[in-house]
């Protein structure tokens, strides 16, 4: 089973190892982010614009926004099938399902071209 | 065909703890990721000019603002909590039903004493 993860496809497998892992970079980023805060407690823009140049954090900062990107599709995919079925909802399941995930696309789209900002 | 009787009132079904974890977990993760954007918009403004970051840090004062950035740490720590039990379940640990009760206890306990602490930066 587990074989089917060398071929790179979309499988089932691959993608709960996928949604595992970004997990754990995003657990990553956001421990040292608070860890940073909680020690050095940036309360004026020079101090924030500084912590946003070092080339690591923008890195971390763009790694963390695709794993949320993809983490956070995989999720509301779930939750979509999960809630917004023909049985729960009626005929107004495949609509919802397509309005939710069409605005989940969107929100992810605005928070890459937010970090595009913030990096740059 | 006998219908099988429906008892769907989610006000009287009591759910186990463990339950309670596994949905909370879904909620957070909901509210954390309608959210984000919010807030990141929130910080590109912050860093882009002085003026900006004077703009953001007044909106801070708001209570509508602080309202939801405290959801926003309180539905992120939670998910991060319960998402670390998570990993530790899918790995073969704490799989029985004795400690996964414990677990989701300690999950409720340990983010609650976090969110506790994280708000008293907010507020």
């Amino acid at each position: 089973m587990v074989t089917k993860l060398y071929t790179l496809k979309r499988t089932g497998v691959f993608d709960y190892l996928m949604v595992r892992v970004s997990a754990v970079i995003q657990a990553v980023y956001f421990s040292v982010i608070t860890y940073y805060w909680l020690m050095y407690m940036p309360v004026n823009y020079t101090q924030l614009i500084g912590f946003f140049d070092i080339l690591l954090v923008k890195i971390g900062t763009l790694i963390v926004l695709l794993s949320i990107s993809y983490h956070s599709i995989q999720g509301i995919h779930h939750i979509v099938e999960d809630y917004l079925t023909e049985a729960r909802v009626g005929n107004a399941a495949r609509f919802l399902k397509n309005s939710v995930l069409a605005f989940s696309y969107l929100q992810i789209l605005g928070a890459l071209i937010c970090t595009a900002f913030i990096i740059v | 065909m006998s219908k099988s009787p429906l008892f769907l009132n989610l006000l009287k079904i009591r759910l186990p703890i463990t339950a309670k974890a596994s949905i909370t977990h879904r909620i957070s993760a909901v509210g954390v990721f309608f959210l984000i954007f919010p807030f990141m918009g929130a910080l590109v403004i912050a860093t882009s000019s002085p003026e900006g970051f004077l703009f953001i840090e007044n909106l801070g004062s708001l209570f509508l603002f602080k309202i939801l950035l405290n959801l926003f740490v309180a539905g992120l720590t939670y998910h991060y909590i319960a998402g670390i039990r998570h990993l530790i379940m899918d790995f073969g640990y704490w799989e029985t039903l004795k400690a996964g009760s414990i677990s989701a206890y300690g999950v409720f306990i340990f983010s609650g004493i976090l969110i506790i602490y994280f708000s008293t930066f907010i507020w």
